[in-house]
């Protein structure tokens, strides 16, 4: 009897090991958001617990409502939706007021997400007619790429035959002709549209909000209202390179601003990819992103955007008698190609289709050659739109190229305040002391 | 009681006092001692950042000088404060404290004059540190930015609340050997409280169980109060006001501190008047 409750309670306690402590959840309307981030529109959830939302203005966001569970989960001290225990669509119209006033009143309507799959750009979001023609474009565009893919692999099959052909007949004593031309391989589809579903487009000037769902009947869906804060950039825009050298481009550092000076070891060949940079107060750009977060801080951001790759960079040396000449140079595809043996570590060449064969261009930017970089102790580097024939307004950086070593003088300027000493208190020592004390 | 003197003589004994003090600093070896120190470590600085620069191939530096100029903030400040702790200990140990109260020396004077000595020997260690600053940069080519001058210009200021509590710890005591184990003992508790919060606050969520996650909250919430407390954490507000870019709060931080000293500086006065009464 002893041995079987022993059983049971082993049983028991295995089974909760096991299983784990369910998390209690409950009904709730939750917004389904698709937040404009500059980078991207990220997925972001507002159970009613995480209070205020928080987007940018003057863009579109997506909203959309919908019935689930959230359970909150105090490791990470956050609500979460059980998406996959409930997840029914919210009916009705959206409304936004401002104070007490009904500002607007939404209605559902197609959105679909465009992603680039080459250089990185804007992220796209079309909404209503747009939006359906749009993925209408994608499909036409897919299907035509699959159909020439099918001819592709079909046409490689007639090309293999027909190799096994040639190399036979060319054993042959006097065998004709040449052998057979490969099909092209057709490019790969670099772009992607999501499938449109409906959803309410939120695009609305900087200020305090609030939202709240009005269902078919003319009532106001409970648990629907929500505080919204629609924050403005917190600064103008600007540009943003991102840096690295050809042994260290997964470890790419960031200027974000003309106080971030640049810094390049002598002889190092040198790599950029310029973004447009948009400003935000972190403590609102990271509640649109995570509504949840707790405590942030309350200092500017910058948030990297699209690549620049149709400016001109200037490099202008500036030496001790003044500025020294320009070069201007253009962007170009690279390829970055991973070093195949002992040799660990990367090549990064000028892309071709002979040097990177199917693959795209792994980045859009500009190179510095390092012998050009010993030419001058500083820089100053600026993009240029050859278009208007003017600068990028906050493009302008000072890059500064290090010494290979610190010279032995700086190791003995510390010696310079013991020297002082012994200079100030050995005669007073021969004196015999000091007379202040 | 003593009668009260005319301004202008407790002015020319205060300038007297001022000046004696710091020559006495400018004819000890700890001084050049702390600024060798101090021109070392930017040396070391330097040359780490350099070597980082040769294996990296790049780097992206606001103002490189900016962090060794932060150390030796915290160099200046820990030799400044035991020195403060000790002199109004060493001068009573002495006797010297009795000589100066029978003449036209008030306690108030004294606690100032030695603070403006030690507020002075600040701006004369940061200057030499901007001095070689720019000197190492010639063969560097690290020059100092915008951000060293303006942790200068504020260092300058938030230093005072270590001065202020080493001199109230001063006028506390009656031997020298006790002020100095007491300003060092107060320092390292700050030190260490401040060290906890960072290792705190570094600490993920999600690892820690829901008992630790409160016991961390509220201790971060009391380490937020120490840190308007700790001299230290006025300095390491330097590092704060000038990321943040904010004036007001620069402003904020300057108030608090200018407010703190007064009330050290107050304290003192008051703990070594009493103190001589008594005696």
């Amino acid at each position: 009897m002893r041995r079987a409750a022993g059983l049971l309670c082993l049983g028991v306690l295995l089974a909760t090991a096991a299983f784990g402590v369910e998390p209690q959840k409950q009904d709730a309307l939750v917004y389904r958001l698709r937040s404009y981030t500059v980078e991207e529109y990220a997925t972001v959830y507002s159970p009613p617990q995480a209070g205020t939302i928080h987007l940018i203005a003057g863009v579109d966001n997506v909203c959309e409502p919908r019935y689930t569970q959230v359970y909150y989960w105090p490791l990470s001290q956050e609500y979460f939706a059980a998406w996959e225990s409930l997840d029914v669509e919210a009916g009705g119209s959206l409304e936004v007021l401002k104070g007490r006033r009904v500002l607007e009143r939404l209605e559902r309507q197609p959105v679909a997400f465009q992603s680039d799959g080459a250089a990185r750009g804007r992220p796209v979001l079309e909404a209503g007619g747009e939006a359906l023609a749009l993925f209408a474009r994608y499909q036409a565009e897919s299907d035509r790429h699959e159909k020439e893919l099918a001819e592709y692999s079909e046409s490689l099959i007639r090309y293999r035959q027909r190799l096994r052909d040639y190399m036979r007949r060319s054993r042959e004593p006097g065998a004709a002709g040449g052998p057979p031309v490969e099909p092209k391989e057709p490019a790969p589809l670099d772009w992607y549209v999501s499938e449109p579903y409906e959803a309410f487009v939120l695009n609305l000037p900087a200020g305090e909000y609030r939202i709240r769902l009005r269902d078919e009947q003319g009532e106001i869906v409970e648990g629907s209202e929500r505080r919204l804060q629609v924050f403005a950039p917190a600064g103008p825009q600007g540009v943003g390179y991102e840096l690295f050298s050809e042994a260290r481009w997964t470890a790419a550092v960031r200027s974000d601003s003309a106080e971030n000076d640049i810094y390049c070891s002598p002889g190092a060949d040198l790599y950029l990819v310029a973004h447009r940079t948009e400003q935000y107060f972190e403590d609102h750009y990271v509640k649109a992103k995570n509504p949840q977060a707790g405590e942030v801080p309350r200092r500017v951001l910058h948030v990297y955007g699209e690549d620049l790759p149709q400016d001109v960079l200037v490099l202008r040396s500036r030496n001790d008698s003044g500025r020294g000449t320009d070069r201007r140079i253009e962007a170009r595809p690279y390829y970055v190609q991973q070093l195949q043996g002992a040799d660990l570590g990367y090549r990064i060449l000028p892309w071709s289709p002979e040097v990177a064969g199917k693959d795209s261009p792994t980045f859009v930017g500009y190179h510095l050659s390092g012998q050009e970089l010993r030419g001058a102790a500083a820089f100053e580097i600026a993009l240029e739109q050859p278009a208007a024939g003017a600068g990028l307004p906050g493009s302008l950086r000072l890059l500064r190229v290090g010494r290979e070593r610190l010279e032995l003088i700086v190791w003995l300027l510390p010696l310079l305040p013991l020297a002082a000493a012994l200079a100030v208190l050995m005669p007073r020592h021969r004196r015999g002391g000091g007379e202040d004390c | 009681m003593k009668p009260r003197e005319p301004l202008g003589l407790r002015l020319q004994v205060f300038w007297a006092l001022f000046r004696r003090d710091l020559g006495m600093v400018f004819r000890h070896p700890a001084i050049y001692l702390i600024v060798g120190l101090v021109w070392l470590a930017l040396a070391w600085f330097s040359h780490n950042f350099l070597f980082s620069l040769d294996k990296l191939g790049v780097s992206v530096a606001a103002d490189p000088v900016r962090i060794p100029y932060l150390v030796s903030v915290m160099l200046i400040a820990l030799y400044l404060a035991v020195a403060s702790g000790m002199s109004l200990a060493q001068e009573r140990e002495n006797r010297t404290l009795e000589v100066f109260f029978y003449g036209p020396v008030t306690p108030a004077a004294r606690v100032l004059s030695l603070f403006l000595r030690d507020a002075s020997v600040f701006l004369v260690c940061a200057a030499s540190f901007l001095v070689l600053a720019f000197v190492a940069g010639g063969f560097t080519r690290l020059f100092p930015g915008s951000y060293t001058l303006r942790s200068v210009g504020l260092s300058v200021c938030l230093v005072w609340p270590t001065l202020g509590l080493s001199l109230l710890a001063s006028a506390a005591v009656r031997r020298t050997r006790t002020a100095v184990i007491l300003v060092v003992g107060v320092f390292l508790v700050f030190a260490a409280l401040q060290a906890a919060g960072i290792l705190l606050a570094a600490l993920p969520a999600e690892g820690l169980s829901l008992a630790a996650l409160v016991a961390r909250g509220s201790l971060m919430a009391l380490l937020r109060v120490l840190e308007w407390l700790s001299p230290l954490g006025y300095l390491a507000h330097v590092n704060d006001a000038i990321l943040a870019s904010s004036p007001f709060q620069t402003a904020a931080v300057l108030a608090a501190a200018a407010g703190y000293t007064a009330l050290m500086l107050a304290l003192a006065t008051l703990v070594l008047a009493r103190r001589e009464k008594g005696a």
